[in-house]
């Protein structure tokens, strides 16, 4: 019987620290030691796996990269908790382990034609990422990309290098906001919710996808109602505390759900069925 | 399904040959004034006519703590698992119940082959209830008598035992020189017992027939009643704690004193204790009691049925025996229909 609970082995290849300060970010690109494992393992926009290290423990963070970035994963990591913080004392050519790929995925393909418009918060923004490489790099399938991305202050975006370049070619259109205003910051000063009222980009034909902090996610979600979006349109991706990944340890069930396994996307349409446990 | 009788007489000889034959056997012993599922050495320690056990025999098959990984390197390898047969004595219907629906999770989707392994390896002999435990509400949850799910399902009758033999397995472990056909009239006393089990558990009953409980709960997410649980309820997790039917776990991983490797463990976990959903960044997602007695409640009586089909409480008592707040499910759900009914 195949063994879910025993992790596949990676090497860090290689770390991109993202923000600096108390909780730091890093991106972490890992290869598998074993190269075989690709063969099985299939990830899909939207997905997640358990990382860890033996000895320590593992933790369930999304997958950054996209499937069309081959040979690799990629995952964005802040050190908050024991695990994580362990891995933040990693180097490149260490070892991680990998369990996965878990969860349902964004339905990409049944995006195609349309216009995409993320809408992320702090660390928000990584499980965001995977669409927007996904959508870039099968440009002609959509009709637009457009990222409203907002954090506290400017040192605390993710992604910034990669994410204004996109700004200046592909055609995306890139809407950065802080929370508070600070010296040399030319862009949108206020909470992310606002920001979109600001911005009043067109439901029509559009899906939004929305990822950050809970209170974050619930005032977008209200803003982009307001706009006409309607529930179909609408899609986020949660976090909770899991164990196993694969619908046991009952630790992130909700609803008759479990997040690891019928999550972590959800439409809006499932997501205002759920029982109020996260009020 | 075959149909024999066994005397009672024959019990002690039948467990003799049992732990002759080198299985691991389990079995209900007396514990001052408690039961518990314990090896039994001895075969005339078995209890058979039982109230209820402090733990179910869940225990044995989904041990508290089990090693899931162990490791010295970078590499982590599974400890090697138990093979030995093992026979579990004397299982009351409500606990084969709770069984059908681990069986089920651990199925579902991405097999759990530790609990599957160790499934495969129980024969598990049930035993209908002859004294009722004070809190038991098992006839209003269908659970007083089954049908399935066990591998020998002794009836007490005059004198004897109506055997019912569920497998192959179960078969196997019967004592061939002592089993009978049954009389006409002791298949009509197991039918009459079979009956007779379903009254014994009057005395407490949800009045919501187990179907209907999913509607009854969804229709009472925002009812005052979690509220007033918030304000009795302990979160102490006993509840939890001697569930039949709670399977949810932890994942810890301990490293040896030098250091030189350690193991990945799961242990039970309850979902009314705090830590439960705390995640790294010290959110806790279900911080009120409310919340967490209310998802108590909405796994046991809706989606455990939703998913799987089978109630997710077997009405056992055990939890209503342990707690320290007098929480008490039929309550919880009598005075949901009660609202109902207004």
């Amino acid at each position: 019987m195949n063994n879910p609970y025993i992790p596949y082995l990676a090497m860090v290849k290689d770390i991109r620290p993202e923000t600096a300060g108390e909780r730091p970010i890093n991106t972490y690109t890992l290869v598998f030691k074993d190269e075989s494992v690709w063969d099985v393992f299939k990830n899909r926009p939207g997905q997640c796996a358990m990382v860890g290290l033996l000895g320590v423990g593992e933790s369930m963070i999304s997958i950054c990269s996209s499937p069309t970035q081959k040979g690799y994963l990629q995952f964005s990591i802040m050190k908050m908790g024991k695990v994580t913080s362990a891995i933040h004392e990693l180097e490149a050519g260490d070892t991680m382990t990998i369990r996965g790929p878990y969860g349902n995925s964004f339905p990409v393909d049944d995006w195609k034609g349309k216009k995409i418009l993320t809408i992320g918060g702090g660390i928000g923004q990584a499980p965001l990422r995977p669409i927007i490489n996904y959508v870039l790099d099968n440009r002609k399938d959509y009709q637009s990309l457009q990222l409203i991305y907002g954090a506290r202050t400017a040192a605390d975006l993710v992604f910034l290098k990669e994410l204004q370049e996109l700004q200046q070619a592909n055609g995306a259109q890139v809407n950065f906001s802080v929370d508070r205003p600070e010296d040399g910051w030319n862009g949108y000063v206020g909470f992310v919710p606002a920001y979109l009222m600001d911005l009043k980009p067109s439901p029509e034909n559009t899906i939004a996808i929305t990822c950050g902090p809970p209170i974050m996610i619930r005032y977008v979600i209200e803003n982009l109602l307001k706009l006409g979006f309607k529930d179909e349109q609408m899609y986020t991706t949660l976090e909770n505390r899991m164990k196993c990944g694969i619908g046991k340890c009952g630790k992130c069930n909700v609803g008759n759900l479990y997040v690891c396994k019928d999550g972590p996307v959800f439409c809006y349409t499932r997501l205002k069925t759920l029982p109020p446990d996260m009020e | 399904m075959e149909e024999l009788v066994i005397s009672k007489d024959s019990m002690v000889p039948w467990l003799t040959e049992l732990l002759a034959s080198g299985r691991e056997v389990i079995g209900v012993k007396k514990h001052r004034k408690r039961y518990r599922f314990e090896k039994l050495e001895k075969p005339g320690e078995a209890v058979l006519d039982y109230d209820v056990t402090l733990q179910s025999p869940k225990k044995f098959i989904f041990p508290p703590r089990e090693d899931l990984i162990a490791f010295s390197g970078p590499e982590g390898k599974r400890p090697q698992a138990e093979k030995t047969e093992r026979v579990i004595f004397g299982v009351h219907p409500y606990d084969l119940h709770a069984i059908s629906l681990l069986d089920a999770v651990f199925n579902d989707g991405e097999k759990d082959p530790y609990y599957l392994e160790q499934r495969a390896r129980t024969i598990l002999v049930g035993i209908d209830v002859s004294k009722p435990s004070l809190n038991a509400f098992c006839a209003s949850m269908g659970t007083a008598t089954v049908e399935e799910g066990f591998d020998v399902m002794l009836t007490p009758i005059e004198g004897a035992y109506f055997v019912r033999v569920g497998s192959a397995a179960g078969r196997k472990i019967l004592p061939k020189k002592l089993v009978k056909t049954p009389t006409d009239n002791q298949r009509a006393q197991f039918h009459n017992e079979q009956e007779k089990a379903q009254v014994r558990f009057a005395l407490n009953r949800v009045e919501t027939p187990v179907k209907e409980l999913p509607a009854l709960l969804e229709k009472h997410q925002h009812h005052p009643m979690w509220e007033e649980l918030e304000k009795r309820c302990l979160g102490c997790g006993s509840c939890n704690l001697v569930c039949p039917t709670c399977y949810c776990f932890d994942v810890k991983d301990e490293m040896a004193l030098d250091l030189s490797g350690g193991v990945r463990y799961r242990s039970w976990d309850g979902c009314l204790l705090k830590d439960f959903t705390r995640v790294g960044s010290g959110e806790i997602f279900r911080e009120s009691l409310a919340h967490r007695n209310r998802h108590r409640f909405f796994r046991k009586g809706k989606y455990m049925i939703e998913k799987y089909q089978k109630p997710g409480c077997v009405g056992c008592g055990r939890c209503t025996t342990h707690c320290l707040a007098d929480i008490n499910p039929v309550e919880v759900f009598n005075a949901l229909a009660q609202k109902e009914a207004q």
